[in-house]
């Protein structure tokens, strides 16, 4: 299984490449940025869905758990713990 | 009365239960639906109303939602008002829904050329890579600039003119990186859309060959209406030049801008967009304030466009009946017989096919498929006897199905054409 320490890394990867921005506070609403968009967050999907393996349930978008970069991290981590 | 054009929209309009209402409102919309997942192999109506966000998003399924959705929704709105437009547009995999909308395609044909491109791009993008970025908020001159000044003018294009503002760009990532880094200092908005091949740009050139090789198979119809073509932005409908256009749609980019200038330069004062949801005809509320927009994909717009259309009995009128469309097709249709005692024949047809337009004008007469298949047996008949070529009738009744939206109704007597 991906270490946590690794899936942070490429989460941050992934959001620093579409906001062009470095040092984004893992607890900052990351849809408040200006970056992301409706096309950002489809992308954001993508990204999860295909580098981690897993598959996002719909009602899942738009919720709390991937608003922020500690959110999306700890969604990842559980799912791919269930799966 | 309003002049529409009908506008298509392509990647952007897909979301997961896309043309639900259609699909379950229409049965005209959910038999575009299985005739495609028919000719892909597999359930393009699940796809696109039960998929993942990541199933949807994928290049050909994309493709495939997205340019299916659209002619479903067209059918759905003929079904309703019928009401032809003097253009139609689509852009980027929209201009693909837009060829079966205005004749030029048939659908399953469609589904085949998108599986082909689908493939042929995974293909190309498998070894190497490439994107696309969208950027908002910035004029074409700054953006070509930005281009140069990032010495990547030979490795990132402008692959869709959106709008006057909206861009799209296509290029290998890693000079695609260094361009989007130099448009966020401009303040500029930038949306990279990692997992897109960078279409529309040279990046496609050695998929052309193969491609157009692909498209020489494909039967091509005549325009019922007249298209403007993403490579030109200007109005086409010379069928001979698809397989042409269509292969440097590849690889030249989508002139959005100019189809939308040409439009209003044309006096066109309002347009559909045949879409799940908002995307193209918003671009042109931006460019072109004056030009009235609506979405069918859309509740709040298909209310609107019922009260315009019961607002003027014309447009009751300029629904297509399908008597009086065979009525047309006597009497446009050259005569190379000369034999008068057969022709006699046509007479008593056409006679025949007025009665029951005038009994069908002001009553539901002549409307079940019974009726239907006897008319376009008469009218076969007809066009027989005036010795018209079997691919010219072949044509025409192609035109009379996708115009009075029959071509399920009358599929058994097509296919014997």
């Amino acid at each position: 299984m991906m270490k946590t320490e690794e899936i942070r890394s490429k989460v941050q990867a992934f959001l620093e490449k579409c906001s062009k921005q470095t040092d984004i506070d893992p607890n900052q609403d990351i849809f408040t940025m200006g970056f992301a968009n409706s096309l950002f967050a489809m992308q954001m999907v993508m990204f999860i869905e295909k580098e981690f393996d897993i598959s996002i349930d719909n009602q899942d978008l738009g919720s709390d758990a991937l608003r922020t970069v500690n959110g999306i991290c700890q969604y990842i981590t559980d799912k791919t713990q269930m799966e | 009365m309003v002049k529409f054009t009908f506008l298509f929209s392509g990647q952007g309009s897909q979301y997961i239960q896309m043309g639900r209402y259609f699909y379950d409102n229409f049965l005209i919309s959910k038999q575009t639906y299985d005739e495609a997942s028919e000719a892909a192999g597999f359930d393009i109506a699940r796809l696109c109303m039960e998929g993942t966000i990541g199933e949807i998003n994928q290049f050909t399924h994309m493709q495939l939602a997205v340019a299916v959705t659209g002619v479903a929704i067209f059918r759905a709105y003929m079904e309703t008002y019928g009401i032809s437009p003097q253009f139609m547009a689509g852009h980027s995999m929209g201009e693909y829904a837009a060829l079966v909308c205005a004749g030029a395609i048939e659908l399953s044909d469609m589904v085949r050329i998108l599986l082909k491109r689908g493939e042929l791009v995974m293909r190309l993008q498998k070894g190497r890579d490439g994107r696309m970025t969208i950027v908002d908020q910035i004029e074409e001159d700054e953006l070509r600039k930005t281009l140069v000044e990032c010495q990547a003018n030979d490795q990132v294009f402008i692959s869709c003119f959106n709008s006057y503002h909206q861009f799209a760009l296509s290029g290998t990532d890693e000079a695609l990186d260094r361009v989007e880094k130099c448009l966020v200092e401009k303040n500029a908005l930038i949306s990279p859309l990692l997992y897109s091949p960078p279409m529309h740009s040279p990046l496609m050139s050695e998929i052309t060959g193969e491609f157009r090789q692909f498209l020489n198979t494909i039967t091509y119809y005549p325009f019922r209406v007249p298209l403007l073509s993403n490579v030109t932005g200007m109005p086409f409908s010379d069928t001979k030049q698809l397989p042409d256009i269509l292969t440097q749609h590849l690889t030249h980019p989508v002139q959005w801008v100019r189809s939308m200038n040409q439009l209003e330069r044309y006096g066109i004062s309002a347009v559909i967009e045949m879409s799940a949801m908002r995307v193209v005809s918003a671009f042109m509320e931006g460019d072109h304030p004056a030009v009235k927009c609506y979405c069918y994909g859309v509740v709040k717009d298909r209310q609107e466009l019922d009260s315009l259309f019961q607002s003027d009995a014309n447009y009751r009128k300029d629904k297509p009946n399908f008597w009086g469309r065979c009525l047309c097709l006597l009497a446009s249709t050259e005569n190379k017989n000369s034999n008068s005692k057969e022709y006699k024949r046509v007479t008593d047809i056409y006679k025949d096919i007025k009665k029951r337009y005038i009994a069908s004008a002001d009553s539901q007469f002549g409307t079940g498929r019974e009726q239907y298949a006897n008319g376009l047996e008469l009218t076969l008949e007809a066009l027989k006897i005036k010795h018209l070529e079997s691919a010219e009738i072949k044509n025409i009744v192609k035109m009379l199905l996708d115009e009075t939206n029959c071509m399920y109704l009358l599929k058994d007597v097509y296919r014997q054409l």
